[in-house]
């Protein structure tokens, strides 16, 4: 009988962000290899009904509903649960322990730095699983700091096929074109270190190398980001259109010349980057990518196509984007490198990657 | 101890006569005719090239915390390269002199400025310098997981060992007071390595959380602390107002200069 296994996610598809996405690829990658059954509190739109999908209303309502799955899961001999977010550990848990099955844990980031005692006591339960899988080194470091075996740990890339279509050839620029820049990025927390690009782009676009940046993403922060943007001249150079559907932001992807991805990891918030996804779609969109190079996102961004600076160094973010403007021949090898990776990523093998770490296969 | 003068005004004897009472006997002094008006530069830590002139202390460090220097003269590539706005990828203090205008650019830290002394605003003014500190816009712009308390941990990460006080309330630089630098002139500064110091005053948390006094202590009390610092043969840094300070309290003080 094939392996029955209950994922249990406050987050999932259709929300947006890299979670969601993460967690429907593998489910979507594997259906062949194992019988998916998702419990989330994310909401439905039309078109993503489906039996394999149950959705609730919060916290509780992920417990009411996931342990009417007891039947379900215990039909089979071989079985798992997946806690799609390490705070929900104690409840996968109890349900594994009165349904007699094993359970795995899914952990990203910033959740692995617990901030309230609640939340430490749930980290705690990541020692009893089967096996807890990150998505990038330094995570899989933050979990083998809180105790896990590292023989019951590991790591999976979790490189996946863009949703936006495929690029063309990247264009060579004219000898005396200015570059034009691009970063997706939720505009909630201060770790993102937009400001930094904001402070580059006054430096590069006050001497004619840079003439536009685009900051796709939405969030609490976008408000007070434009009154910066106006308050140091750069109403003329930087723009915050929003979120972006997936054929918009292909046309201005298409219309940039090198990726920016500025986060750092602010003690402040407790904030870093799990990975890092949208490094690896600037770059599959056929973009070289600028990285701010720690926590996850030193793990996303490849050297083929990634020139990864100090993040809170505002001089190395001016020196490695004048680089690219300065030479062409290396902005365009890196781009035709972004873009010939990217047409090999092949989000089946990473669900099934990470499908054989959960389960142990691996 | 450092001192650039630049005068519309003044012919080069006039000029020196002026500052003449600023200077120390030992020091080099020149004096020349630029397009700006006549320039006048004494002591160290200067560094000329074209039509820029860069005063201070540039940091490879971007939390400007780390003592260890760059050349005034990779600031000034910087600016020969991108423009006079580079100046604000030398964390530090550092001035910028532009002897084509008379225009003046300052490090974002604002560690060196043109002081609130009564005196420097009068010589300011009587040497035709126009260039104020920038003033301070305010921002609100909150992140939910942000905690002060993370903020100084991360600025005290970057802050190597620091050694005993200075008390910079011991000489008296100037008859006129400062109400702004008074607080600090004891238990605030600390020395540091390569013969620097470090401003860590101990209510460090309510300057982060209050934008108007964070504003106040960088424009106003900041200058004083560093002008006594240069006077004991130090250059003061001050870690909480430079740029990944700056761009991460829980508001936002921008450049208006």
């Amino acid at each position: 009988m094939t392996q029955r296994i209950l994922l249990v996610t406050v987050d999932y598809a259709p929300q947006t962000g890299g979670v969601p996405l993460l967690l429907s690829r593998i489910v979507e990658a594997t259906r062949g290899d194992a019988d998916w059954r998702v419990v989330t509190a994310a909401p439905a739109e039309s078109g993503h009904e489906s039996d394999e999908v149950v959705r609730t209303h919060g916290v509780l309502g992920i417990a009411r509903t996931a342990w009417r799955q007891r039947r379900w899961l215990r039909a089979s001999p071989d079985r798992l649960i997946v806690s799609g977010h390490v705070y929900l550990g104690p409840l996968a848990h109890l349900i594994g322990l009165l349904t007699r099955t094993r359970v795995s844990t899914l952990a990203y980031g910033r959740e692995l730095v617990p901030e309230r005692l609640r939340q430490r006591l749930a980290l705690a339960t990541l020692k009893r699983d089967h096996r807890v899988v990150t998505i990038s080194q330094h995570s899989s470091d933050l979990v083998n700091d809180l105790g896990v075996a590292s023989e019951r740990s590991s790591w999976v890339a979790p490189e996946m096929a863009p949703g936006f279509v495929e690029p063309a050839m990247p264009d060579r620029r004219g000898p005396t074109e200015p570059l034009r820049l691009i970063t997706i990025t939720r505009l909630a927390e201060g770790y993102k270190n937009v400001e930094v690009l904001l402070r580059a782009v006054s430096v590069l676009a006050a001497s004619g190398r840079v003439s536009c940046l685009t900051i796709v993403g939405d969030g609490p922060r976008r408000a007070a980001l434009q009154q910066k943007v106006e308050a140091w001249g750069l109403s003329d150079v930087v723009e915050l259109p929003g979120q972006l559907d997936d054929s918009e932001l292909s046309t201005r992807l298409a219309a940039s010349h090198v990726g920016v991805f500025s986060s750092r990891h602010a003690l402040a918030e407790g904030g870093f980057e799990g990975f890092g996804i949208v490094i690896q779609e600037l770059a599959a969109s056929g973009l070289p990518v600028v990285v701010g190079d720690v926590a996850g996102a030193r793990d996303a961004a490849r050297s083929q196509w990634a020139l990864k600076v100090a993040p809170d160094d505002l001089r190395a973010w001016v020196l490695a984007i004048d680089r690219l403007h300065e030479d062409e021949d290396l902005r365009m090898d890196m781009a035709t490198a972004a873009r010939t990776w990217g047409r090999q990523l092949d989000s089946t093998d990473m669900g099934q990657a990470f499908l054989a770490e959960l389960t142990g296969a691996g | 101890m450092t001192v650039v003068a630049l005068s519309r005004r003044h012919e080069p004897a006039a000029l020196l006569v002026e500052v003449a009472h600023h200077l120390l006997p030992h020091w080099e002094v020149s004096v020349e005719v630029t397009p700006a008006g006549t320039l006048l530069c004494a002591g160290s830590d200067i560094h000329r090239a074209d039509r820029w002139l860069a005063v201070g202390q540039p940091l490879d460090d971007p939390w400007g915390a780390d003592p260890l220097a760059r050349p005034l003269s990779d600031a000034l590539e910087d600016v020969d390269r991108f423009g006079p706005g580079a100046i604000v990828l030398s964390p530090g203090p550092v001035l910028l002199l532009d002897t084509l205008t008379g225009h003046a650019h300052r490090s974002l830290s604002g560690l060196v400025g043109f002081g609130p002394h009564p005196d420097d605003l009068q010589l300011s003014s009587t040497l035709g310098q126009s260039s104020p500190p920038p003033r301070a816009q305010i921002i609100e712009d909150s992140s939910p997981a942000f905690s002060v308390e993370g903020l100084m941990a991360e600025i005290e990460a970057h802050t190597p060992t620091v050694g005993d006080p200075i008390d910079l309330g011991a000489f008296t630089a100037h008859p006129w007071p400062n109400p702004e630098a008074e607080p600090f002139l004891r238990d605030a500064v600390y020395g540091l390595g390569g013969g620097h110091a470090i401003f860590r005053p101990h209510d460090r948390s309510d300057i982060l959380t209050d934008p108007h006094r964070y504003g106040r202590v960088r424009d106003l009390a900041l200058p004083e602390l560093q002008y006594r610092c240069r006077l004991l043969g130090r250059w003061l840094l001050a870690p909480m107002f430079e740029r990944p300070v700056l761009d991460q309290v829980g508001f936002a003080v921008a450049e208006t200069q």
